[in-house]
């Protein structure tokens, strides 16, 4: 009988152990974004962008704006690093256009990398959007585990806080469909 | 067996089983190449004993590379700080994004008058095939493979199944080991402890 429950014990250890390691699927439209807690930027500049008023920690949903579009990264992946110029001529076509600047903001999560390691990847590249370490996967597992890059757009601000509208993988669109689904986005809210 | 060391016994087993999920953090993140990624599941972080220590001379070697027919680790001497990166094999996850991490960290490199050989116990053709997905790599890329980790066996970094560690040494302008790195070959190491060894023995180049 001892010997039964333990075996139970072990049952349920296994049982318990998917959900520890992997705690989220692959995020899709019409989902929330979920377990997405960061470290407020130390630059004040970039919090300024985000509209945080302070240090601390902060939940995407809590940036200022309508639209946010997140970029899940590393510095060590290939196909990052080829995407990095595309993804920075995204944001200054964001930041030149009247209808979205202040409207959509930019973030990147850097999965397994450390803030040194983001930082390299921030002034190799010279990106000007805020980018986040994600060093112990925290982030990656609560979005099941993407493959890079993979980018989301969600909603922010009062309605809607934080749904997903839409999810890609792997190579950026051409700038102007991005542009147009951000816009159309904009419009129908 | 009595019961407490059947329960022991029972929960570090169901422990072992259960982080196997964990090493999928690990593989490679790129889209296509991960298809390509053998993951071999979690393996002994260190399988190998050191044969040299920070202080000794560096053993010697030259050996095949991509790019130039061989590269000989005395040819840096009195010019440059050489970082190894012994990584376990071709294909195999981590590895295959260790390299290109380091392929934007030239600067870094050139910042500390340090070169970056990349090392491992594959042959030519198949480093060719593997270095391929990654981009033209700026640092020389060399291959351990005859005698079978000969170089790797030397600094104590072969591992019993053949593959190398994960394993980074810099190596001074006079040829001494400075920093040694073996780390586990589950998770790729640390970027800033390499960097901050090398900004420690810098000696800027008198001109």
């Amino acid at each position: 009988m001892k010997t039964l429950c333990l075996w139970w014990m072990v049952a349920l250890v296994m049982l318990a152990a998917p959900g520890m390691a992997s705690e989220g699927k692959v995020p899709a439209t019409g989902d929330l974004l979920v377990g997405m807690r960061m470290d407020s930027p130390e630059d004040p500049d970039k919090r300024a962008y985000l509209g945080l008023e302070d240090r601390g920690n902060f939940d995407p949903t809590d940036i200022t704006g309508r639209l946010l579009v997140i970029e899940i990264f590393s510095m060590y992946c290939p196909h990052c690093q080829r995407e990095a110029p595309v993804v920075n001529r995204l944001y200054q076509a964001i930041e030149a256009s009247k209808a979205l600047r202040g409207q959509v903001k930019m973030i990147g999560i850097g999965v397994g990398n450390s803030t040194y390691e983001v930082d390299h990847f921030r002034k190799h590249y010279k990106i000007e959007f805020p980018l986040f370490p994600d060093e112990d996967f925290v982030i990656h597992k609560s979005l099941g585990e993407v493959r890079t890059p993979f980018f989301i757009i969600s909603t922010i601000g009062s309605d809607n806080k934080g749904k997903i509208l839409w999810t890609g993988a792997g190579n950026m669109e051409p700038l102007e469909t991005f542009m147009d689904r951000l816009n159309g986005f904009l419009k129908k809210r | 067996m009595n019961d407490s060391k059947l329960l022991m016994g029972a929960l570090v087993c169901a422990a072992m089983l259960s982080v196997a999920p964990l090493h999928g953090q690990c593989l490679a993140q790129e889209q296509t190449i991960k298809t390509l990624i053998y993951d071999p599941g979690q393996l002994k972080p260190v399988d190998s004993q050191l044969r040299v220590k920070v202080g000794d001379p560096a053993p010697p070697f030259s050996l095949p590379s991509l790019a130039d027919k061989t590269i000989s680790l005395a040819q840096y001497r009195g010019t440059h700080n050489v970082v190894i990166s012994f990584v376990p094999a071709a294909w195999t996850p981590v590895c295959s994004d260790q390299w290109p991490g380091y392929n934007i960290t030239k600067d870094i490199f050139e910042q500390y008058d340090a070169v970056l050989l990349g090392i491992t116990v594959d042959n030519l053709p198949t480093l060719f095939a593997w270095t391929r997905q990654m981009g033209d790599l700026w640092f020389p890329v060399l291959s351990d493979f005859w005698p079978h980790g000969k170089v790797a066996q030397r600094f104590g970094v072969l591992r019993t199944d053949g593959t190398a560690e994960r394993g980074l040494f810099i190596i001074d302008k006079a040829g001494i080991i400075r920093y040694i790195s073996v780390s586990d070959i589950n998770r790729r190491p640390n970027l800033k402890d390499m960097v901050e060894a090398l900004k420690a023995i810098h000696q800027p180049r008198k001109n």
